[in-house]
């Protein structure tokens, strides 16, 4: 079937060039409201624009369509200069709907056909299809025309509660950014002070900086409350099916988003447990996948769930997945290598900021950066405990690699997606017989984790080079084996 | 499933890549050279200075020549080497960093080889093995080499992969 888009299409690329254009329209505006109102030449300007802008939507529009039959799929489109998009149904990795605010307003959606392809945009984009027609669109492309479909098993659903968002949108990591732009915002209140008052009001100073000090506080309060706002706005209505082998994941508030890919599409599930995730026995578990939402490549799969919860989840809706403890443990030698860096930078970082505050601050304030200077070694201690567990294992087909410093990340990856299998050191630590081990994956994602031995290493070889060929079919007359 | 036994020899890199590179090198820095004479003398001549930071530059161009044209080339062809496992293309370098990369050439998309004029004169190419996750290059390699390993995935990449599911 050969189609065009939704004729709401036409109003919301007018809208959107509109939109683009809104800096240009308002200076003009502008300079006209300086003078004496609205100038003759500017209303037919302004309508000529419109004018054009429409015409241009409608014969682009016209001449936007788009094919699925059951090989590919074919979008045609481009007024001089044609283009022709044709893209095998069997490369698909995953298809994607989006809906921004507009296309929400309007019911539209913009469907997006991703595959393995080098560039980082989607390989088919739809845009402003009806959402029912894109739904159902999706499931046209999403169903396999061999797939038997006897047997029929009960779509398995979950979402993720409003409580549950907010609580991992307030531990997503954003604590640390307020804290430094609470030392930011203190170390500019503090300049100000210091030019504009005169040493008389040394007293009041004193006041006025404790105020400041409140009202960057509340105003770090609120950056912060804002970002669990967006997190929640982005990831709400958390929505995750599973029909058989085929997944889909809607997430947003306002932008809607939902990707359906096959299960064995997924090239690696990632579990990350931050410190203080961990004390409260919580995970944020994502997946990655070429996936059609576009910016990323980690899907969100689950962003608090319970750790003992986490095997039955597994179970249920991701089956290729098991949650295993890996057992080879980095080599102890190896941690100085780990965490010099991190830990020099973080010295340097304090003790820059003590300088800074020793030398620029009134007297009471002076030192109150110096306890943080404590924070080094319990960062150091909390490393180097976390650091034994910084393992890898391999069961069966899937690679665990698990990095921990102070946050811990666990990669479960099966081997016949690992795209290449690396170990890397420098030449220094060569002698030292001490590796990292790198797993790259379709569309260019690389973990690594480290240090391990040179043995160790060649042990993971050996399982990692197994065949990844397909047994060759028996010749044709033999009789397959188990039929009856 | 048998594990693969390692099939190949380490084949690595042959002594002209090193020539090779360094006449790439050399052809560079010469132009730096006169880039920052011509600079120097616009300098002294027509605006009346005395550029002392031209010295700067120069000890820069220097350090990096050395660097560039005596230490590096050797350095890469004295580490690199590759082989292939049965169905592995297996790949050792680093000037600094040390990787040792494996991958399977099931995985193998694209694979490109260009020469340019410096390479031709000595009968070397330099090969791209792309894959869906990047590039692994293999530079200035000898011709009948690159040929031959060309051959060896090219078979492969005719062959199914074990998990290939559409959606």
């Amino acid at each position: 079937m050969t189609r065009r888009v939704h004729p709401l299409f036409i109003l919301m690329t007018t809208l959107t060039q509109l939109r683009s254009l809104v800096i240009p329209i308002a200076v003009i505006l502008f300079n006209d409201l300086k003078n004496d109102g609205f100038g003759m030449y500017t209303m037919i300007g302004a309508v000529v624009i419109s004018f054009l802008l429409l015409v241009f939507g409608i014969i682009s529009w016209y001449f936007y369509t788009f094919t699925i039959d059951e090989q590919s799929i074919r979008v045609n489109k481009g007024i001089f200069r044609k283009s022709e998009r044709t893209t095998q149904r069997q490369r698909i990795e995953s298809i994607g709907i989006n809906q921004n605010l507009l296309e929400r307003i309007l019911g539209l959606a913009t469907l997006t056909v991703e595959t393995s392809s080098d560039s980082g945009k989607p390989e088919v984009e739809l845009k402003g299809v009806r959402l029912e027609f894109a739904k159902q669109l999706k499931s046209t492309i999403a169903t396999r025309v061999s797939q038997p479909t006897e047997h029929t098993v009960p779509a398995a659903t979950y979402t993720v509660g409003l409580m549950d968002l907010i609580k991992a949108g307030a531990l997503s990591g954003r604590l640390g950014l307020a804290l430094v732009g609470f030392g930011a915002v203190y170390q500019f209140a503090n300049r100000f002070i210091e030019k504009y008052i005169s040493r008389a009001f040394d007293e009041l100073l004193h006041l006025s900086l404790v105020l400041l000090l409140i009202l960057g506080g509340l105003l770090l309060l609120l950056i912060y409350l804002g970002s669990i706002l967006v997190f929640v706005l982005r990831y709400g209505a958390f929505r995750a099916t599973r029909e058989k082998e085929r997944m889909t994941i809607g997430y947003g508030l306002l932008n809607r988003t939902e990707v359906v890919f096959h299960q064995d599409k997924v090239q690696a599930l990632v579990i990350e447990e931050s410190w203080i995730k961990r004390r409260l026995k919580r995970a944020h578990l994502s997946l990655h996948i070429i996936s059609a939402s576009g910016e990323e490549e980690k899907l969100l799969l689950h962003p608090f769930i319970r750790t003992g919860e986490i095997d039955s989840f597994l179970q249920e809706f991701l089956p290729r997945f098991q949650l295993q403890h890996p057992h080879k443990r980095a080599v102890d030698r190896g941690f100085f290598y780990v965490v010099r860096w991190p830990l020099l930078g973080y010295s340097l970082g304090l003790i820059l900021l003590n300088g800074v505050m020793v030398y620029g601050l009134p007297e009471p304030f002076r030192y109150f950066g110096l306890p943080f200077l404590l924070l080094l070694p319990v960062y150091y201690a909390v490393a180097r405990s976390g650091y034994q567990n910084t393992r890898y294992g391999h069961h069966d087909d899937l690679f665990v690699l698990r990095k921990e410093l102070v946050n811990r990340e666990t990669i479960y990856a099966p081997r016949l997606k690992i795209e290449a299998f690396s170990g890397h050191v420098s030449r220094f630590l060569e002698q030292k017989d001490i590796l990292k081990f790198q797993l790259t994956l379709r569309g260019s994602s690389v973990f690594h984790a480290g240090y391990f031995t040179q043995a160790e290493f060649e042990d993971v070889l050996a399982w990692y080079q197994q065949t990844f060929l397909k047994p060759p079919t028996p010749p044709a007359g033999t009789p397959l084996s188990g039929d009856e | 499933m048998q594990p693969n036994q390692p099939t190949g020899d380490w084949q690595r890199l042959p002594r002209a890549s090193v020539t090779a590179e360094r006449q790439y090198v050399g052809i560079k820095y010469t132009i730096y050279l006169l880039l920052i004479g011509t600079a120097t003398v616009v300098q002294v001549k027509w605006l009346d200075l005395s550029p002392w930071w031209m010295w700067i530059l120069a000890g820069l161009w220097t350090g990096f020549f050395l660097l560039q044209f005596v230490y590096i080339p050797k350095i890469r062809q004295k580490y690199f080497k590759y082989r292939v496992d049965d169905e592995f293309l297996v790949v050792e370098f680093g000037i600094f960093i040390l990787r040792h990369v494996v991958t399977p050439l099931v995985k193998v998309q694209i694979i490109d080889t260009s020469s340019g004029p410096l390479l031709r004169r000595l009968n070397l190419m330099n090969m791209n093995v792309h894959t869906a996750s990047g590039q692994i290059e293999l530079p200035g390699l000898d011709v009948t080499q690159a040929v031959l390993l060309r051959q060896r995935i090219e078979r492969f990449a005719k062959l199914e992969e074990q998990e290939e599911e559409s959606l």
